[in-house]
């Protein structure tokens, strides 16, 4: 019996808290992403347009996000039935999209971003197949096109 | 900025769970139903001969047995002599266990342990002969065998399927231990019952049938504990004290207690 409370509790306790982490998490990366609508950001290979280019350069932004306690019984439950997983979706998202915004907050002189890649690995606890935190990483070229006239 | 996000699903996360969870305690249920009539079916078909070959190997390792105790040959007489009223169907034999403990068991193939602690607490001979008698209606009840054969299949099932120290694994032991601990109450109400049967049927009268509850009852204070009862697999020592007087009066035994 004390072992059942103590797990609701923990349950209770990761909800609650892991819901209020992400629901602010959304908004900065809303509120940023809206900042840094002005960046084109492409996954091309070539500079969009046809001005000449003066410099360019390698750039990346990367994000480590763990999973709470209430998730990770829902991936487990999810692990016995199948099906999509929901509760690591809105993680992983948000780490994608935290990782492509500091990208951009790390050059915010360029005109461009282009050939924009995403990796995504997971930082196991030891705890066998349990996934403790996500790292993504964001990187590509930011293009600066050299001044007219 | 596009207002809808399209990378992650609408629903909400504690309807997840909640959906998951239930759906997980059906199954569980659902299973250990039907673990439960298959097991009872199996244990019907294990012939006490069967049984002793697959299991008087079977030895004993927590705590220190001895066959030189005084008290063993004694045990064993009274064993045996229980045995002309009731029919087990192999040998039985009995050992003593070196600890203060009050407490006796029935193991698969024949073996009763009985603690030294009980002894000490137990001073006449029908009232050894009781715990003796409640020992062998549990094998010929089969009981030993359900209790192994229910909790070691939803064990393996469940380690099998995630893993033997997955959260789902730990979740589903306390779980098995409410559903067992039903299971044996009423197992511990039909041995009680079978052995004042033998009682009355070796002596005569059923005199110190309820002598080692009563003991433990005294030495306890067990009135402001009932509710520990809930989870124990044993019926509470006064519930057990009463079914054993108003059997024996339905019976019509004779007791000079």
């Amino acid at each position: 019996m004390a072992q059942l409370i103590i797990f609701a509790t923990l349950i209770a306790l990761g909800y609650f808290f892991g819901k209020l982490a992400e629901s602010r998490h959304y908004q900065s990366i809303k509120q940023r992403e809206a900042e840094l609508l002005e960046l084109p950001t492409t996954s091309s290979k070539q500079p969009m347009g046809e001005a000449p280019v003066m410099k360019s350069h390698l750039v990346q932004g990367s994000v480590v996000i763990s999973v709470d306690y209430f998730k990770r019984i829902v991936a487990g439950l999810r692990s016995f039935f199948g099906g999509s997983v929901q509760s690591y979706e809105t993680l992983l998202d948000r780490a994608r999209r935290e990782a492509i915004v500091r990208l951009k907050e790390s050059c915010p002189q360029a005109d461009q971003i282009i050939n924009l890649r995403l990796e995504t690995s997971s930082i196991s606890k030891g705890e066998g197949n349990n996934v403790g935190s996500v790292e993504v990483l964001a990187y590509g070229t930011a293009i600066y096109f050299a001044e007219q006239g | 900025m596009p207002e809808h996000n399209d990378n992650v699903s609408h629903e909400h996360p504690f309807k997840e769970f909640v959906i998951l969870a239930v759906g997980l305690s059906v199954v569980v249920a659902v299973i250990f139903v039907v673990l439960g009539l298959l097991v009872d079916f199996a244990v019907d078909k294990v012939t006490p001969e069967l049984e002793a070959k697959l299991f008087s190997g079977m030895s004993f390792e927590q705590v220190p047995l001895t066959d030189d105790d005084p008290m063993q040959a004694q045990l064993q007489t009274l064993t045996d002599g229980l045995m002309a009223c009731m029919d087990v169907g192999y040998p039985v034999r009995v050992q003593v266990a070196e600890s203060d403990e009050v407490n006796a068991f029935a193991f698969v193939g024949g073996k009763i342990v009985v603690y030294r602690g009980l002894l000490d607490a137990v001073n006449t001979e029908s009232g050894l002969a009781f715990v003796l008698a409640h020992e062998l209606a549990h094998f010929i009840h089969r009981d030993h065998l359900r209790g192994m054969g229910r909790g070691l299949v939803l064990a393996t099932l469940s380690a099998l399927m995630t893993g033997a120290d997955s959260g789902i694994s730990q979740l589903l032991a306390p779980a098995q231990s409410i559903g067992m601990a039903r299971f044996s109450r009423q197992q511990e109400s039909a041995a009680d019952a079978a052995a004042l049967k033998a009682l009355n049927c070796r002596y005569g009268e059923v005199t110190g049938a309820t002598e080692l509850f009563e003991v433990l009852q005294a030495s306890k204070g067990e009135s402001e504990f009932k509710l520990a009862y809930l989870l124990a697999s044993h019926p509470s020592l006064g519930d057990r004290i009463a079914e054993l007087n108003k059997l024996a009066t339905e019976l019509g035994y004779r007791s000079k207690d």
